[in-house]
């Protein structure tokens, strides 16, 4: 049975408290939210985004650059939105620049996630299906550091990971570039 | 008479950077290959005439590989299933004009598809639709770009081209 659309509802949002000298209210300022729902066909209520994320491997292929995002503590691959003017590989390489200070290079697309029963509200009317394209790369320069966005940035083994809050689809990512294969996973 | 869109069919241009003037779109491609891939399925576009590979958007609501089976089954009537993605194409030197003036950097998915069932016909945005052989293609005023989806696909990587 598929599930309804609130069944797994996740809110990542950051906010500024103010508290009055009495301490009796606090108001709350909503800084930026960003909500993900799941459900059967939900992808419907938004318009097609497409995004792309890169899975880059430490030397010995056993660990994963994660970095940790400043809004909601969630793990995530560095990634991002693909931009009218810019080719998808270019895409992936500006947004790990931006995101971890490395720069690379894209190997391999192993996967296309494209999921209708998932969508992401930014904000009221600005809401999306995200679609995607997931890349293999490797390191061609740069020193790994934090952006504005992360409070953390390593490389972690798998069984380290399967015990981490990370983004779904980029555990399926991970798993789907460890199984090596040239051929493109559709999701 | 000819319908009033063939005077202002959908138009691609190409020049530096030109994609950042247009809205990302996301779009599928399909090639469908006859026995022994010695054929491959056009149809021809009611706008301008021009042969091409069955294709569109993908709408939100849909996976990549069910936008690209409704396209198919839109224009041919033929029911497919995909086999596997052979290329994507996001060159942002180009830009697509469409009849009402809307421009987009598409960004194309092309997938290798097999027939599962329907029957070869006819629909409201093509006129014709058949199997060309795969060496005559090359000769043929394909829409822009299509002649490099089948090229692509032909050469039969494993993994997907990135362009």
């Amino acid at each position: 049975m598929r599930m309804g659309p609130h069944s797994e509802n996740r809110s990542l949002s950051k906010l500024k408290c103010n508290r009055d000298p009495s301490g009796n209210n606090t108001s709350c300022i909503i800084i930026s939210m960003t909500q993900i729902l799941y459900g059967d066909r939900i992808g419907r209520q938004g318009n097609i985004r497409l995004g792309c994320s890169a899975v880059l491997f430490d030397v010995n292929r056993e660990k994963v650059l994660l970095t940790r995002r400043a809004d909601n503590g969630q793990w995530c691959l560095p990634s991002g939105g693909v931009e009218p003017g810019e080719s998808v590989t270019e895409a992936c390489i500006r947004e790990t620049l931006e995101e971890t200070g490395l720069k690379i290079r894209v190997k391999l697309l192993t996967s296309v996630f494209s999921s209708p029963d998932r969508l992401v509200i930014y904000s009221a009317g600005n809401q999306f299906q995200i679609i995607t394209l997931n890349f293999e790369v490797c390191k061609i320069g740069g020193t790994a550091g934090l952006s504005d966005e992360t409070t953390d940035i390593g490389f972690y083994s798998i069984p380290e990971i399967e015990k981490m809050d990370i983004l779904p689809h980029h555990r399926q990512f991970i798993s789907d570039t460890l199984a090596g294969q040239d051929a493109t996973f559709i999701h | 008479m000819q319908p009033s869109s063939i005077k202002n069919p959908t138009k691609v241009v190409y020049g530096d950077r030109i994609s950042k003037a247009g809205k990302l779109r996301l779009g599928c491609s399909a090639v469908l290959f006859g026995e022994d891939r010695v054929t491959v399925l056009l149809t021809r576009r009611t706008d301008n005439g021009q042969w091409c590979l069955p294709g569109g958007m993908i709408e939100p609501g849909e996976s990549v590989s069910e936008g690209c089976e409704r396209e198919v089954f839109e224009e041919t009537g033929l029911r497919i299933r995909v086999v596997r993605l052979t290329c994507v194409y996001s060159n942002p030197n180009r830009l697509t004009i469409y009849p009402d003036g809307n421009k987009a950097h598409v960004i194309v998915l092309t997938f290798e598809v097999e027939q599962v069932g329907g029957e070869l016909g006819l629909s409201d945005e093509t006129t014709d639709a058949q199997f060309f052989p795969v060496a005559e293609v090359e000769q043929m005023d394909l829409f822009h770009g299509h002649a490099e989806h089948i090229r692509d696909t032909l050469a039969g990587n494993d993994g997907a081209l990135i362009k």
